[in-house]
């Protein structure tokens, strides 16, 4: 009985005496790095834009909204579209039709959401890129920003009756 | 007595060899980028690579292991520019333990959490516990790869973002 109460003093002084819960830590860093540079992508309302006439000779007219994104360069950076078309006119049967340089085939730009500054006057549109938004300056941002083209061609009693397609080439330049 | 004080000696020489880890050390990758891509196409960029979390402990001894990520700044920083650091994710890819010889319990990684967006406060990777060795002499390595995304936008300014970020090791 002596010995077992002996024993007994002695787990109780083992609990008075545990040692604290052991702890360890270690550190250690990494770096993040994230590199942000000019950029841009545009897309235009879908792979046709139907130009339609009131009859009696009225003009084609039709428009495409076309939607654009960007970010220029912080400091000197600059940005533009153009549109331009990329061939003359095409008759799906062989009519002979409008013509690139001869008929009025002419654009206007409105209602950019965007930067820069839009030409809305009305520009002939032809095999050569012309302006659509200038004047991008630096540092310009643009999420899913929009304008519409609006497109006329002046009809001509001359032209054979068929369908005419030309395909319209836009480019968003950002550096 | 004389049995009290063998008890005595038997318990302080057990606590002594036992209860305790010899050493740990933590490191990890020093660097992880992400190159410029178009949002439009690119709306959550990767990292060029995973960050390798290495954890080295001699003579575990069943510690239970916390592994925690903090940012050291609320921002990613480019001269006057920032990004706010929470668009910066990280996710646990793969966590292993390899024993430098069989141990008397084996280590184990509890399920890593995330995906998560970095904070400045310390957000816990991955729980663990290291096991226990057969000797004095033993090592356990862990192993925890994190891989890491960020969300791009157009509306960042163009530059170069960096921030550093502290992992932390605990072992209890």
């Amino acid at each position: 009985m002596k010995v077992l109460k002996g024993s007994l003093a002695a787990l109780a002084l083992m609990a008075l005496v545990a040692l604290p819960a052991f702890a360890a830590s270690a550190n250690a860093t990494t770096t993040v790095s994230i590199t942000v540079a000019a950029d841009a992508k545009i897309s235009v309302c879908g792979a046709t834009t139907t130009l339609s006439t009131a009859g009696a000779f009225a003009d084609y007219l039709g428009s495409c909204v076309v939607t654009y994104s960007l970010r220029t360069t912080k400091v000197g950076g600059s940005g533009s579209i153009t549109l331009a078309a990329t061939t003359n006119w095409v008759a799906g049967a062989g009519g002979a039709g409008p013509v690139i340089g001869t008929d009025s085939f002419s654009f206007t730009t409105t209602a950019n959401t965007g930067p820069g500054t839009s030409n809305n006057g009305s520009i002939n549109a032809v095999l050569a890129n012309q302006n659509v938004i200038t004047a991008i300056g630096a540092n310009a941002h643009a999420n899913n920003a929009s304008f519409s083209s609006n497109f006329d061609l002046v009809n001509s009693p001359s032209w054979e009756t068929d369908t005419y397609t030309v395909p319209i080439r836009y480019t968003i330049t950002s550096n | 007595m004389r049995r009290v004080a063998a008890v005595l000696l038997f318990v302080a020489a057990g606590t002594h060899a036992a209860r305790a880890l010899a050493s740990i050390t933590l490191s990890v990758s020093a660097n992880v980028s992400f190159p410029s891509a178009n949002p439009n196409t690119t709306p959550v960029i990767n990292g060029t690579g995973p960050v390798t979390a290495t954890i080295f402990i001699v003579n575990p001894q069943r510690e239970d292991i916390t592994l925690t990520v903090q940012a050291n700044g609320p921002t990613l920083v480019s001269g006057t520019d920032s990004i706010a650091i929470g668009n910066v994710g990280w996710n646990v890819g793969s966590a292993i333990w390899v024993h430098s010889i069989p141990p008397k319990n084996m280590a184990f990684w509890n399920p890593g959490n995330g995906p998560r967006a970095l904070s400045t406060s310390p957000v816990t990777v991955i729980t663990g516990n290291d096991g226990r060795a057969m000797t004095n002499a033993d090592t356990v390595t862990g192993t925890v790869t994190n891989l890491f995304t960020f969300q791009n936008s157009w509306l960042y300014s163009t530059g170069t973002y960096t921030q550093t970020i502290l992992w932390t090791l605990t072992a209890i």
